[in-house]
């Protein structure tokens, strides 16, 4: 029974399950903590728990997933040719709107993580939290920190961004969907794009590409740190 | 085009940006671009070049970036291993991502507003010249 428990298929089929438990949970309530990735690994946290495994023989379980990310990190070139002739037409506030937001984050960590006395391990960790995931994993790991705690940041940064923005674009009556776009793309990630597309057509498209060129922003801001 | 073959595509662009990544910190030690974003640049330059045509790593580029977060699941449930140093500093990372969050937005929303108006300015300059 043991073996049937923890293996790699049992790993990768709780993670399938749990997470398409999570879409059909954002489905019905659109609510952006209930994203499909954050009730899934809440999911997954509880069946640890409850049954008992070990929590490494668990992750080494689920590793098999992480082989996915390079790929996937590659394959964010397919939306950018799908959308280039927006691209074109809007390519300037894209570009600044993207690195502005990549360097204001950037900027945030060091300053308050500096004031408030945060060990380089974790500042590194929460360093790329504007980028989109992969990227940040990748950033982060090279800069010495830890990729769960990156993880955890970004998804944090994405629901803050995806919960606060949206009433900071009514509260200051933002109407233009470029603004929008790269209002959430820039700084919450898929999850902001969700909203983003919500709103506005348009500002889903410049979203989801200023999601892209924030995290190769960050990765070439990265460089100089 | 059938799945096997465009997977092959970006698993081959995945290893061309990992070797790209290799020989520029060969050449520059100092210099770290992570190999997968500099596969995704030669990807998109073979996809605008039509080098490589859309439908030949549509579908499974696709699905990879439709469902991207199932494939953080394992990192994000790896939290668990590192709950004590999260609780230790949990206020002050949330601090800095929520002040991070209103400081980027505001910087991003403004500096968009303003490349926009100079571009309308621009523009219409550039068109009183000619009239």
């Amino acid at each position: 029974m043991r073996e049937i428990l923890s293996s790699q298929e049992m790993g990768i089929t709780l993670a399938l399950f749990f997470y398409v438990i999570g879409e059909i949970v954002y489905r019905k309530t659109r609510i952006p903590l209930l994203s499909p990735l954050i009730v899934a690994t809440i999911l997954l946290m509880a069946y640890v728990w409850v049954i008992g495994i070990d929590l490494s023989v668990f992750l080494t379980d689920l590793s098999g997933i992480h082989v996915f990310l390079g790929p996937l990190i590659v394959s964010l070139a397919i939306p950018i040719v799908k959308r280039i002739q927006m691209i074109k037409e809007h390519l300037l506030p894209i570009l600044v709107g993207s690195v502005v937001g990549a360097a204001t984050s950037i900027l945030t960590v060091i300053l308050l993580g500096n004031i408030l006395g945060l060990d380089e391990t974790i500042l590194a960790s929460i360093l790329p939290k504007a980028s989109t995931t992969p990227i940040a994993i990748e950033v982060s790991e090279r800069l010495g920190g830890i990729r769960a705690i990156t993880v955890a940041t970004v998804v944090i940064t994405a629901v803050a961004g995806a919960v606060v923005i949206p009433l900071l674009i009514k509260i200051f009556k933002i109407k233009d969907p470029i603004v929008i776009g790269l209002g959430l793309g820039a700084t919450s990630q898929a999850i902001g794009t969700a909203k983003a597309l919500e709103i506005d057509e348009t500002a889903g498209a410049v979203s989801s590409v200023a999601l892209v060129f924030t995290g190769v922003a960050t990765a070439i801001l990265a460089i100089f740190i | 085009m059938k799945i096997i073959r465009q997977l092959l595509i970006i698993l081959l662009f995945f290893i061309l940006g990992e070797l790209a990544q290799n020989a520029i910190s060969w050449l520059f030690p100092t210099v770290f671009v992570p190999g997968t974003v500099l596969g995704m640049l030669f990807l998109l330059t073979a996809l605008l070049t039509r080098i490589v045509p859309m439908k030949h790593v549509e579908s499974v580029g696709g699905f990879l970036i439709a469902n991207m977060s199932f494939f953080f699941i394992p990192a994000a449930v790896s939290v668990l291993e590192y709950l004590d140093i999260l609780q230790a500093h949990l206020w002050k990372i949330l601090l800095i991502i929520f002040s991070g969050v209103f400081i980027s937005f505001f910087a991003v929303a403004g500096s968009v507003r303003l490349t926009m108006h100079w571009q309308s300015v621009w523009r219409k300059r550039r068109e009183d010249r000619h009239a």
